[in-house]
């Protein structure tokens, strides 16, 4: 495990190059000697990360414990990976294990939505002088080419519950993605009813000379670059409505996602990683089963499983996944007591989630619970260690840093460990 | 018949109420049944253990008798004929099983449904039994031998908006002929045993809540559903629209309907947050008992059924999923989490004055 600390950096960077570094903008590119860390051997090229809003439960999805009093009344089922169990809820995903890494062994320390949620989006907790970038817009930064006229990150989250915007922190509005929140299409992209085409592109033509004007003798010009790159991308977004739209996929595929919103965002999302989109999240709202627990589960698992299997089989037949990372994570996880209302609360102590796809390998488990769940007896990671994980299985170096200000801001925490283990 | 509505009345908060007895198990106890003659009560639930209690015991204790691993969703107790002294036992690994109540032992077991059983009736007099399970079946089974009498299938296996459904209750009349189902939708349907067929659907829709645009959860459902002693009306409970998902956070429901005409005679909901899990009729068919839990609390509500505002409120710790009440006396019993709690119920049928007093004594 490879770890190199902001401070080892700096120890060996002569004061003349840091003070270099702040005169740079707010943020900038990776420093060039930062230090290197372990990365996956065969890095994806996209991510979509799916986000079970509320917390989804460990214990009637991947680690079940039947039989214990905390394990609840679902059965555990074999999968194609032999010895490898998991809950009765996911008879699909079981036949698909091979294809998945699971992580059993999540202990996050924060059980209150919002600030997991900020945790488990980071990396670290939050804090009051920096904002941090989501993860996912860190890695649209890293794995987009510049090139084509599509997002570089498209936030599905239509449920309101725990909806939250995929925040760019200081990496500032530039890498803020494209949010579909109210509408499965991005709003208000439309040419306008009164402007023809050869209108519109007139204007086009006439906004981007005064462009070149403006930018011609100035100095400092990140800002009027970004507007005239965000113009030309939702230039490009206009061209690509038809993209965005499901119901032009044959019926076959409509079918073999379901008719569920999850069902339609996972499809939408297939057509916008083919389609080159670098990071798609899809985010499932009303996790949170404080009550009825298993009714909740029983309901919105049995989507999942059909939902993520038909995307599995789907993404491995378009020869997508093995150019792309799909993790599935919540918040946290749910606690093993079984509360008075047949519910489970917050618990981030000992929890799961699971990766797909690309630069993790698959058909493995790793982590391990004690037997009633509670605890975490084996392969400890926290939400640092996740993070840089995630970064090192797409082939980022998570020590790679962003100049924020005087801060340079690895996109890891330094203290965090990549699990090895974990990478392909 | 004209139906009474009486939607949000202000009723007063529950007022806190101790059990008579408050007998503790482990974990959340989905069953009970009684056994008026003996005065033996049966629960199980989460862990698997079937209790028997004597109630005529000077201090009743719930002692293990038999276990299983599956959940046990429902319990019955046959009392006539050579089944007397028999218990079946609904276990959400879809078996049913008789078991000797008096020595604990499995006489039988029978693979009733594919997925969960959810609920489990004694039909008539106590010929026949009833179940529904996650396979979305209502099945009529002899209690003497286990044989399958009928098999009926018409509840949705999917909510209208493509999630999983569930039948949560069964009953069955008390003339033996019919048995009423109710699912997730808040559809009923009662079918004839004799002839095989349907006799009678409605849907209570209030007892489903569905909101695609910021929710897109298909939740709520009948929870348990009772023939009146008559046979002519069905009573529902549940809950009414949820407002919160997460806490499962809506209005006490409970619903009369008028089966063979298809209307609904009644509509009875209480600002209290929590869901009815289950309700007993009253002997002579006047009164509802219901109880259940969530986020305001566990709570006990005795309505008028002709649709008058509760005329008892009552908030206990926990969150009842079982009422049975001991044939003939007054005694009322709540199985739920952690255990069995048990009122006499003559005590809030006194007027307010008498009560106090009697609470002070």
């Amino acid at each position: 495990m490879a770890v190199i600390g902001r401070r080892t950096f700096l120890a060996g960077v002569p004061l003349g190059t840091t003070a270099a570094l702040l005169r740079c903008s707010r943020v900038a590119a990776a420093a060039p000697n930062a230090p290197s860390s372990v990365v996956a051997s065969s890095s994806p090229r996209q991510v979509l990360f799916i986000w079970l809003a509320g917390g989804a439960s460990q214990f009637e999805m991947w680690d079940p414990k039947p039989g214990r009093s905390t394990g609840g009344p679902f059965r555990a089922i074999d999968t194609n990976l032999p010895g490898v169990r998991i809950g009765e809820l996911m008879p699909k995903v079981s036949q698909r294990m091979d294809r998945l890494t699971v992580v059993r062994s999540l202990s996050t320390g924060i059980s209150e939505h919002g600030q997991a949620a900020d945790l488990l989006s980071t990396g670290r907790p939050k804090e009051p002088t920096v904002a941090y970038p989501e993860l996912g817009v860190t890695l649209a930064k890293e794995l987009s080419t510049g090139r084509g006229s599509l997002p570089d990150y498209v936030s599905i989250f239509r449920t309101s519950e725990g909806r939250r915007r995929a925040d760019p922190g200081f990496l500032g509005a530039a890498d803020m993605p494209v949010h579909l929140e109210r509408s499965s299409r991005p709003e208000n992209i439309e040419r306008p009813s009164d402007l023809d085409a050869a209108q519109f592109s007139a204007r086009a033509a006439l906004r981007e000379r005064f462009d070149r004007s403006f930018l011609a003798d100035r100095t400092g010009r990140t800002t009027a670059e970004q507007y005239a790159a965000a113009q030309g991308r939702v230039a490009g977004m206009m061209d690509s409505v038809p993209l965005f739209d499901v119901d032009r996929e044959p019926e076959r595929e409509q079918a073999r996602y379901g008719r569920s919103p999850f069902g339609r965002h996972c499809l939408l999302a297939r057509r916008l990683l083919e389609a080159g989109v670098p990071v798609v999240k899809v985010a499932r709202g009303f996790w949170d089963s404080h009550h009825d627990n298993f009714e909740s589960h029983r309901e919105l698992v049995t989507d999942y499983d059909r939902v993520f299997s038909a995307l599995l089989d789907d993404l491995q037949e378009r020869g997508l996944l093995e150019r792309t990372l799909v993790m599935v994570l919540s918040e946290f996880g749910r606690t093993p007591k079984i509360n008075k209302d047949v519910g489970r609360d917050h618990y981030a102590a000992a929890w799961s989630c699971a990766f797909a796809g690309a630069g993790m390998r698959r058909g493995m488990v790793y982590g391990k619970t004690d037997a009633d769940g509670a605890e975490v007896v084996e392969g400890k990671m926290n939400a640092g260690d996740l993070a840089a994980t995630i970064f090192s299985s797409v082939g980022i170096d998570p020590q790679k840093h962003y100049q924020y200000g005087v801060r340079p801001i690895p996109l890891a925490p330094e203290t965090a460990n990549v699990a090895t283990a974990l990478l392909s | 018949m004209a139906e009474a509505t009486v939607m949000k009345p202000k009723t007063p908060e529950p007022k806190p109420t101790e059990p008579r007895w408050n007998l503790p198990a482990s974990g959340t106890l989905y069953a009970l049944a009684v056994d008026g003659a003996t005065g033996c009560a049966y629960v199980g639930g989460s862990a698997g253990t079937i209790y028997a209690c004597d109630l005529n015991a000077a201090t009743p204790t719930l002692r293990p008798r038999m276990h299983d691993d599956a959940y046990v969703a429902a319990l019955e107790v046959l009392r006539d004929g050579p089944q007397s002294g028999r218990l079946v036992a609904a276990r959400y690994d879809g078996s049913l099983v008789w078991y000797d109540r008096h020595d604990g032992k499995r006489l039988r077991i029978t693979t009733a449904h594919d997925g969960w059983i959810r609920d489990l009736c004694v039909v008539g007099d106590g010929r026949r039994l009833a179940t529904v399970g996650h396979d979305m079946r209502v099945k009529v089974w002899e209690a003497a031998d286990g044989k399958l009498v009928r098999s009926f299938v018409g509840h949705a296996l999917e909510t209208p908006q493509g999630y999983v459904s569930a039948i949560y209750a069964v009953a069955g009349s008390p003339d033996g002929r019919y048995v009423a189902s109710a699912d997730r939708v808040g559809e009923v349907r009662v079918w004839d045993i004799t002839s095989g067929k349907e006799a009678a659907r409605f849907r209570a829709a209030e007892f489903y809540t569905f909101d695609g645009e910021k929710r897109d959860r298909s939740i709520g459902g009948i929870r348990r559903l009772r023939f009146s002693p008559d046979g002519k009306r069905l009573a529902l409970a549940g809950i009414g629209q949820i407002t919160n998902v997460d806490g499962f956070v809506g209005p006490s429901r409970l619903e009369v309907w008028d089966w063979q005409t298809g209307k609904r005679a009644a509509s009875l909901q209480d600002s209290h947050q929590a869901v009815l899990n289950d309700v007993l009729w009253s002997s002579d068919g006047r009164k509802l008992t219901a109880a259940g839990g969530g986020d305001g609390g566990g709570v006990l509500l005795v309505w008028d059924a002709a649709g008058k505002q509760p005329e008892q409120k009552l908030k206990f710790k926990g969150h009842a999923q079982r009422l049975a009440r001991l044939d003939g006396g007054s005694l009322l019993l709540a199985a739920g989490f952690e255990g069995v709690q048990a009122w006499d119920e003559r005590a809030w049928s006194m007027p307010a004055s008498a009560n106090a007093t009697k609470m002070a004594s």
